[in-house]
């Protein structure tokens, strides 16, 4: 069998499922999707995953410039947190105010959330490369990368977490920020594309999305910022609900604000820290069981870019399941209002 | 040298790391490794095996069970437990070439502590350490001859 691929759609896959299941046989077939097809004659696929078939060539080296690209995902990486780290050092006491302490520490505090999901994917990357290498098992080999796929997933949303807190932290004017009109940004395009980069995560886990909106204008805000949000709140959604519920989204147009609604189902969130969780780094105990090692930013990131352009984020209510009140089960709504 | 396959102790509370970590180091050859959860537990350890053993310390891991601030960003970089532990180390007699840091913790004032104490500046690592290169630095600690 052999397959064309052009090398750099491989840093696709780190975003990428790893699919078992029907194309994975016996003689180790495994399917990333890499947006190529096969060669005729070859084992029918659908397009978009390349095969990897061993043990021959193909399947060390395809595996090899896989695990490359994995490595420089990290190298990327390293580089960033290095620049914060230099910036972040601890100088002489006497030489730092001690808001300038209290923020450096901060930072090392949210560095260290950052930096060991990177060590563990960087040793997930070398296991991985070792258990191909070794001709391990083939069920060891899948373990290996769908556990590497797993770590890839958390660190980028650790370091992104993190840099996009870092960001808004230097670059926050609450309310302040303006765009021309022909930068608005479609709110309802913003949702629906989240909903698709996050459709198969939201399958696995159980979920489903439905999304209800009504005409809202297009906003003062930047793509970026309101991507920031929107899926920093689809992703708590699918982490910490419950399988087999519904993710409902609801959007309209009040007077001069758009009201956007997150709704799912899953742990509740007592009174007392339905305003902590926006804090950076809390997380309530259901939830750092849940998923123990998010750096627990996502909530302070969104709503730091919502009130950069002038909106507010918050949990607009955390009620008990009335269908089921013997359980310890609520339906949560997270609210987000910005200018029109 | 140490000799053919030394002692390999992790000292790090993060036990995914820790296995992870334990894997890797198999596959490389190494039999004998071990896992220290806390600094107390390192340090005994490191005593009891002081000629045959080399250290791979996480700066913040815990004093012990009950340190409530274990593994969190301490106010005085001199108050990182795994300082406190390296110069309990250095103490024992313990050779500090064979003690490999890494750590998520940047300080240049820990760092200067450290080898002022004897630790290599080459063995000391801000995570996440590539992983050939931090083998290459146990593989140098491992044939070191004991003094």
């Amino acid at each position: 069998m052999h397959c064309r691929y052009p090398g750099d759609r491989l840093w696709e896959l780190l975003w990428q499922t790893v699919t078992v299941g029907p194309y994975a046989r016996p003689w180790s077939v495994v399917g990333f999707p890499l947006g190529v097809s096969s060669e005729p004659g070859s084992e029918k696929i659908p397009s978009g995953f390349l095969i990897l078939v061993g043990p021959d060539g193909w399947y060390s080296g395809a595996t090899d410039a896989l695990i490359a690209h994995c490595f420089s995902f990290v190298h990327s990486f390293r580089f960033a947190i290095k620049a914060i780290q230099t910036a972040s050092h601890f100088a002489t006491l006497s030489d730092r105010t001690s808001s300038q302490r209290t923020e450096e520490m901060a930072t090392a505090g949210k560095l260290h959330g950052v930096l060991a999901p990177l060590q563990r994917l960087e040793f997930r990357i070398t296991l991985a490369a070792h258990y191909v290498r070794a001709s391990r098992p083939h069920k060891d080999i899948l373990a290996g990368f769908e556990a590497l796929r797993t770590q890839v997933f958390e660190a980028k949303r650790c370091v992104k977490d993190f840099l996009d807190t870092r960001m808004l932290s230097v670059h926050n004017q609450a309310g302040r920020e303006s765009i021309p009109e022909s930068q608005y940004t479609d709110l309802e395009k913003v949702i629906a594309s989240a909903m698709k980069d996050l459709q198969e995560l939201a399958g696995q886990k159980g979920k489903v999305f439905v999304f209800r909106p009504t005409h809202v204008a297009r906003l003062p805000i930047t793509k970026t910022d309101l991507e920031l949000i929107i899926a920093n709140l689809l992703h708590n959604a699918i982490k910490y609900g419950d399988p087999g519920t519904k993710i409902k989204i609801t959007s309209e147009q009040r007077d001069s604000s758009a009201i956007v609604d997150f709704t799912s189902y899953g742990i509740c969130i007592r009174p007392a820290e339905r305003e902590r969780i926006f804090e950076p780094g809390y997380r309530t105990a259901e939830a750092s069981r849940i998923e123990f090692t998010a750096a627990g930013l996502g909530l302070f990131a969104a709503r730091r870019a919502a009130e950069r352009w002038g909106g507010h984020l918050f949990l607009c209510s955390s009620d008990r399941d009335e269908d089921e009140p013997a359980r310890e089960r609520c339906r949560n709504t997270f609210r987000l209002e910005l200018r029109c | 040298m140490l000799g053919q396959s030394p002692i390999i102790l992790i000292a790090d509370d993060d036990l995914g790391y820790d296995d992870d970590l334990r894997d890797i180091l198999g596959f490389e050859g190494y039999e004998d490794v071990r896992i220290a959860t806390t600094c107390e537990e390192m340090v005994r350890t490191a005593r009891l095996h002081r000629t045959a053993i080399v250290i791979v310390l996480d700066m913040m891991l815990p004093w012990n069970g009950s340190d409530a601030n274990g593994g969190m960003p301490p106010e005085h970089p001199e108050e990182l437990r795994g300082l406190r532990a390296v110069h309990d180390l250095k103490e024992m007699g313990f050779d500090l070439r064979r003690i490999i840091v890494i750590t998520a913790f940047h300080s240049p004032a820990a760092e200067d502590q450290l080898r002022e104490f004897g630790v290599e500046k080459t063995n000391i690592f801000l995570k996440p350490a590539r992983t050939r290169e931090l083998l290459a630095r146990i593989r140098g600690a491992s044939e070191i001859r004991p003094e």
